[in-house]
């Protein structure tokens, strides 16, 4: 019966920018003016071409989104349906450019998944069967009720239930210090001297109705996390993964074990850089290079190994003369010696023949029952959740 | 603030390689907008706040550190050469060097006017265009160092909009003539433009996607007066000369220059933040700008400064202008501190009254503005006016929101409303009436004719003047006016109707209420929003089919559909023209190429329509195989190769666009016989068959159409899977006897032979006694008369019978909604259909109705050029029925392809594609089965979800009649979901 939060498990929101932030623009959007819900966009991060595989990568196409900035308003998510139907351009309504005459458009933004929303949501979602995803489906149509008249009609009941809380929209009318988003910066519009002049203001009979529906806008609040707000990801490609690896990473300097038994796995002329992580029960041997990455617990990593810039899940076996350069090896990867692996991923369980040489590639195994742990959650976790 | 910005730009100027800043001012508004004020005087001169439009103009100019002016003028040039003459400007120490250039009475459009430009050499740099009716305070000089500045990083700059910002709507925005701007904010580069007319409303705006990639962020604005100041390069003109259908500077050349690919060049926006600029261009902005200037946001522009003219004025508190030579006599006006009388004439706010005039007692004057030597009568009153110099308005008179132009006289007693435009020089009255909207000229003397013979833009005038021989009485016994036409004008096409009610956005006093089914959300709007909901959420909409009916919206986004329509139109009747008169194949490929080049259609399209051609071409032999067999090689050997000549080859689409042609068609049967001919002549060959055999939809697999057609559809398949076998006995060189496909009825062999089973089979079905009836009276040549006697024949039939009773009820349901849209023939021909599907225990009225039906058919195949009657050809009894059904009403809603064929493109899914387009050109009415069938299956999915719909899902056999109308509309209509459920418990 409250106001609820979806989140996601992958999202890393710099420190500057706490849940808080958008709770507070949820609470001052319901109240001033009947917002539904409050999302969260960022910046995209976009890693340079080229550093990774092409096949790392899904269907990360960014679909352009509108939003007012004004008011914090976010208008419209370009789905694919609608690049479906019209691949040239992308149709907005005259309905909207007219409520919000002065619209952003970028392609570089992605929805953080953050939402916060109204009880009275869910009471849609249960009329909308058929809404797959609340991202893909639910969210784009959810946009369409703020500026569609008829939409806006059939769905108030849910939306604006009778209990509804008293808006402060009067109020925040008479405030300096907010914003009204319906009423623009327009300093012409003051030019209206007298009452006689109707010809000269905007044509009544909009207006009036529009006044009727502002105090309940349905609107869905949007916080731009712009670049220079500091590092947002979603942890929900490979790149992204590595990605956030590498920055936890800066932040880290290698320790050996304190707990004797685990210290004394590690051999004394193995080279560890102090951005690493080596997990416990793990094994490193004599000469080995290990820099910028991630160990499991209770790997094997043979004699004059190299490994940068990787990912080990636990129990991985890295034999004698091994190289490894940006891989993330699944639980169980087997390499064998000498074999060379670059930016490469392994599913759970695969074994790289010793000498083998591989660049950029998705290993997988033949075998499926080959040692696929129940909890294999590593490369697939990314695409899994993203239907919440 | 003029002095010094003026020299602050010669600075920059002089620093800037010592240029001379040009400016060129369009001096003709190229419309109509103002007549008959303009029918003696160009629009530039018409005084707004009593100084002429190019008065202001220049003053603008002026502030902006213009050097060097050229205005090109056309109409009454020298009317405006002698004004240029007599301005301020032009004496000896202005600093401003005004040159008229008289353009070409040739040129139409502000685009040959720039190609005037060009060719005379005017501007040799940088240089700022402007229309003669600006009335501005923006720093243009600002706009010209930004321009420049840009311009030495970026060659490709051509060109600096300046815009103003403002509101979604203001009140010198008009609604009839707004644009879109894409903006990227950080360089203010302008990356699309889109016009928006408010008649036909604009709807979408398209953004086109390209542009996203190259900008992060962009701006989409519809918050911004375009003020038509423009600071172009050199290249600007030249362009113009290049592209010559280049009309409009904003429509054409901007949109032109966005748009294309070859020419790289960039326009940007400057986006003014402050100031003021507004274009008199029509006569709703004209008051809107001269509220502007009395209301001071054209500062220093103002009446008691800086005035143009030069008059002066005192400026009182209410922003009330009175000439300061204090030669207004106003009638015992409390002016002084001291009131020595009560003063009895009213004077507003917001008012202006030029010198000398006088105003007389009990008079009210309201936010108007009243020329130099104007005399107002007593009792009078004049509200929202603007009166030119030396009118009289006699006593008692009342003038509202109009346009009165110099030296008119309305006499006492009479009644102006709003809108009126009155020219200069007329007289009315007394107790003159003029409705609103009014438009009076004063009709010319001989004299006056003869001076003005050459002028060739005046012959609408002898028009007028022409079709009036009298002076209506409303105006006045003693009155020279003539009226002007108030609609648009009598034999308007489509277009100026149009356009005659976008200017209605423009016109003075004219709310145009009446058309304004404002774009955020009214019913119109609404309906097709919801269509796009029910895109996403199909299931949802499918579930409420035989319902919402109730609101069609009559207005739907046709006009991109209207060229495909056209299109099959034309492809048709140009094969009709090309089979009777016997062109040669090139000759019909060519013209079929230019149609599809002109209705920019994909290439499908023409192949369905020239497949589905030839394939009605074919007559239908009875009871004759060979004859039969000889009259399809004819016909295909004749015409076949015209498939392959539309401009591109593709077997295989052609193979599917003939079964699914068939599938629709009375021709079914012919299929293999067809498939098999154009294998002879090469057109398909073995592989194609093969490939096309091998496709899902070929088999009828999801292909969302009704059953029927899905069955047809698999017959067809099966044929050419009995054409492959035979390839393959062929290769095989074996000699294996021919098998029946399990699945497949006894009378469904190899093609050659089908035609004799099905040919004996058919008569003695229930078609031989239609076909008894109505032969007699079809002949070729009047198959339109007949199709009106099949309409009524089934309309009779459609009472008895309870199916025929639903019908009923249901037409006239929709009736109520649909008929203006589509015409009753149209649901005729839908109950038509619905009679012959009723469920079997009405048989005998099915008989019947089919029967009558069948006739149709007849007449239907008449007009297809063909004299055999009987639906011979199908096999099956009830299949029969559904082919006459489809026959009958196919002919019947030729007229009305649009909306259906709509529907069809809209909603039927991609993979169904071919069925649905191949009965395209054939007609609207078998698309919209196809669409109601495909949705069918859902909807019978649905039903539990939807208990009210039950009992039509239980009609069983009818699923197809009933729910048939209601589908169409629900799947274009959209989910209205809650409300169409609830009709649709009425409408079964």
């Amino acid at each position: 019966m409250e106001d609820f939060v979806l989140l996601p498990c992958d999202f890393m929101p710099p420190p500057s920018m706490p849940l808080s932030v958008l709770l507070n623009k949820f609470r001052t959007d319901v109240i001033s003016d009947g917002s539904i819900a409050t999302t969260c966009w960022f910046a995209d991060h976009k890693p340079e071409k080229g550093a990774f595989p092409d096949e790392w990568f899904t269907n990360s196409q960014a679909s352009p989104i509108i939003w007012d900035e004004v008011s914090g308003t976010l208008l419209h998510i370009d789905t694919p349906d609608d690049y479906d139907q019209n691949a040239e351009e992308l149709e907005l309504r005259m309905a909207l450019l007219s409520r919000y005459p002065r619209m952003k458009l970028s392609m570089g933004f992605q929805d953080s998944h953050v939402y916060v929303c109204r009880r009275s949501i869910l009471d849609v979602l249960e009329e909308k069967r058929h809404v797959d995803s609340f991202r893909e489906d639910f969210l784009p149509w959810l946009l369409k009720i703020q500026y569609q008249r008829t939409r806006r009609r059939k769905y108030a009941q849910y939306l604006a239930p009778i209990t509804k809380t008293t808006s402060q929209a009067l109020a925040l009318k008479h405030s300096t210090m907010t914003t009204d988003n319906n009423a623009s910066i327009n300093p012409f519009k003051g030019s209206l001297l007298s009452v006689e002049l109707s010809v000269s203001g905007p044509p009544s009979p909009t207006e009036g109705e529009e006044s009727i529906g502002g105090s309940t806008t349905f609107r869905v609040g949007i916080v731009v996390q712009r670049p220079d707000a500091g590092f947002t990801i979603r942890v929900n490609t490979l790149p992204n993964f590595l990605e956030i690896n590498r920055r936890v990473l800066s932040q880290v300097t290698y320790t050996l074990p304190t707990d004797p038994k685990d210290r004394s796995l590690i051999d004394q002329k193995a080279q560890i850089s102090s951005d690493t992580i080596i997990g416990g029960s793990t094994q490193v041997s004599e000469r080995t290079t290990i820099k910028k990455s991630v160990i499991g617990r209770h790997c094997v990593i043979g004699k004059m190994a190299k490994i940068v810039g990787c990912i080990l899940l636990d129990h991985c076996v890295i034999e004698d003369g091994a190289k490894l350069d940006g891989c993330i090896l699944g639980k169980n990867t087997k390499v064998g010696a000498k074999a060379e692996l670059s930016r490469c991923v392994t599913q759970a369980g695969y074994e790289v023949a010793a000498g083998e040489s591989v660049k950029g590639e998705k290993l997988d195994v033949s075998d499926w029952t080959a040692g696929v742990g129940d909890e294999d959650e590593d490369e697939e976790q990314a695409e899994s959740e993203e239907d919440s | 603030m003029a002095p010094k910005s003026s020299s602050t730009g010669k600075e920059k100027l002089i620093d800037d390689e010592e240029e001379v800043l040009q400016a060129v001012i369009l001096a003709d508004s190229f419309n109509k907008r103002f007549r008959p004020l303009t029918a003696r005087k160009p629009r530039c001169l018409l005084p707004i706040c009593n100084a002429p439009l190019l008065d202001w103009t220049f003053e603008s100019l002026a502030l902006a550190g213009v050097q060097e002016i050229f205005v090109v003028c056309r109409s009454h040039a020298d009317q405006v050469k002698a004004a240029i003459r007599e301005s301020k400007w032009s004496k000896a120490g202005s600093g401003i060097k005004i040159v008229p250039i008289l353009t070409a009475k040739e040129t139409f459009s502000p685009g040959d006017a720039m190609r005037d430009i060009y060719t005379r050499g005017l501007v040799t740099s940088d240089f700022v265009l402007v229309m003669g009716d600006l009335v501005s305070n923006i720093r243009i000089d600002e706009v010209v160092r930004v321009h420049k500045e840009r311009r030495k990083t970026n060659k490709d700059a051509i060109m600096t909009m300046v815009v103003k910002e403002s509101g979604a709507r203001h009140r010198t925005k008009a609604r009839g003539d707004s644009s879109i701007f894409v903006l990227d904010p950080e360089t203010s580069e302008c990356l699309y433009y889109e016009p928006v007319t408010a008649y036909p409303p604009t709807r979408l705006a398209h953004v086109p996607r390209e542009i996203f990639a190259a900008h992060p962020e962009l701006e989409i604005r519809n918050d911004l007066i375009d003020c038509s100041i423009d600071v172009c390069s050199v290249e600007v003109p030249s362009l113009f000369q290049d592209n010559f259908d280049y009309l409009d500077i904003r429509r054409d050349f901007v949109h032109g220059v966005l748009t294309s690919d070859l020419l790289m060049k960039n326009i940007h926006c400057y986006v003014a933040k402050d100031g003021y600029a507004a274009r008199v261009k029509d006569t709703k902005s004209y008051e809107s700008v001269s509220k502007d200037i009395l209301s001071r946001w054209t500062f220093p522009l103002v009446p008691d400064d800086n005035h143009p003219s030069g008059h002066s004025y005192d400026h009182e508190r209410g922003n009330k202008y009175f000439a300061k030579d204090h030669t207004v006599v106003l009638a015992r006006y409390d002016q002084s501190p001291l009131p020595i009388l009560p003063h009895t004439c009213k004077i507003g706010n917001n008012t202006m009254i030029g010198s000398s005039t006088q105003i007389n007692e009990n008079t009210e004057i309201i936010s108007s503005v009243i020329g130099r030597n104007c005399i107002i009568g007593t009792g009078t009153i004049i509200r929202n006016s603007y009166i030119f110099d030396g009118t009289t308005v006699g006593s008692n008179c009342t003038i509202e929101q109009s346009i009165i132009g110099a030296g008119v006289s309305i006499r006492d007693d009479s009644i102006v409303q709003r809108g009126c435009l009155v020219g200069d020089g007329v007289i009315i009255g007394p107790s003159a009436q003029l409705e609103p909207y009014g438009r009076l000229s004063k009709r010319r003397d001989p004299a006056e004719i003869a001076a003005q013979e050459d002028e060739d833009e005046d012959s609408d005038i002898e028009d007028i003047e022409a079709s009036q021989d009298s002076i209506p009485t409303t105006l006045g016994k003693s009155s020279n006016a003539i009226v002007w036409p108030t609609g648009p004008p009598e034999d308007a096409e489509e277009d100026d109707i149009a356009a005659f009610k976008n200017e209605r956005f423009m016109r003075l006093g004219d709310d145009a209420s009446d058309l304004d089914d404002s774009d955020d959300g009214s019913e119109t709007s609404s309906s097709e929003s919801e269509s796009e909901e029910d895109s996403d959420f199909d299931s949802d909409a499918h579930s409420f089919t035989a319902t919402s009916d109730a609101s069609i919206p009559l207005n739907l986004p046709l006009e991109s559909l209207m060229a495909e329509t056209e299109f099959k139109d034309e492809v048709r009747q140009s094969l009709e023209r090309a089979f009777a008169e016997g062109h040669s194949v090139d000759n019909a490929a060519v013209e079929l190429k230019t149609l599809r080049m002109a209705s920019n259609v994909p290439l499908t399209r023409v192949r369905e329509a020239v497949v589905a051609a030839i394939v009605e071409k074919i007559q239908i032999v009875e009871a004759n195989p060979a004859a039969q067999r000889k009259e399809i090689a004819s016909v295909i050997g004749r015409w076949g190769e015209l498939i392959d000549k539309i401009g591109g080859v593709d077997p295989i689409e052609t193979v599917s666009v003939l079964q699914s042609h068939c599938a629709t068609s009375q021709r079914l049967n012919l299929f293999g016989q067809i498939l098999a001919a154009l294998y002879q002549d090469d057109i398909v060959d073995e592989d194609d068959i093969r490939k096309w055999h091998s496709l899902p939809g070929s088999k009828g697999v999801g292909v969302k159409a009704s059953d029927s057609v899905v069955e047809h559809l698999k017959k067809c398949w099966l044929i050419g899977a009995h054409m492959i076998k035979q390839f393959d006995e062929q290769e095989s060189d074996e000699d294996s006897s021919e098998e029946d496909d399990p699945v497949e009825k006894q009378d469904k062999p190899k093609p050659e032979e089908e035609d004799g089973d099905a040919d004996g089979e058919d008569p003695e079905d229930d078609e031989d006694e239609e076909s008894s009836e109505d032969e007699e009276k079809i002949s070729p040549t009047h198959a339109q008369q007949v199709k009106g006697e099949a309409i009524s024949a089934a309309a009779e039939v459609s009472s008895p019978d309870e199916s025929a009773e639903e019908n009923s009820e249901e037409e006239s349901e929709e009736t109520e909604s649909e008929a203006a849209s589509r015409g009753d023939e149209f649901l005729e021909g839908d109950n038509n259909q619905d009679d012959v599907r009723a469920p079997p225990h009405s048989t005998q009225d099915i008989r019947a109705t089919a029967a009558s039906n069948a006739s149709a058919v007849d007449e239907s195949s008449v007009d297809d050029s063909e004299e055999e009657s009987g639906e011979t050809e199908s096999e099956v009894e009830s299949k029969t029925d559904e082919i006459v059904g489809e026959g009958s009403s196919k002919d019947k809603v030729k007229g009305f392809p649009a909306l259906d064929s709509h529907e069809a493109t809209t909603t039927v899914p991609s993979s169904t594609e071919p069925s649905v387009d191949g009965s395209d050109e054939e007609s609207g009415e078998t698309e919209s089965e196809v669409e109601s069938r495909e949705e069918n299956p859902i909807q019978s999915s649905k039903q539990t979800a939807v208990p009210s719909k039950e009992p039509v899902v239980d009609a069983g056999s009818k699923e197809d009649s009933t729910v048939d109308v209601g589908t169409r509309k629900a799947a274009r209509e959209d989910s209205e979901e809650e409300e169409s459920e609830g009709d649709s418990v009425e409408g079964v």
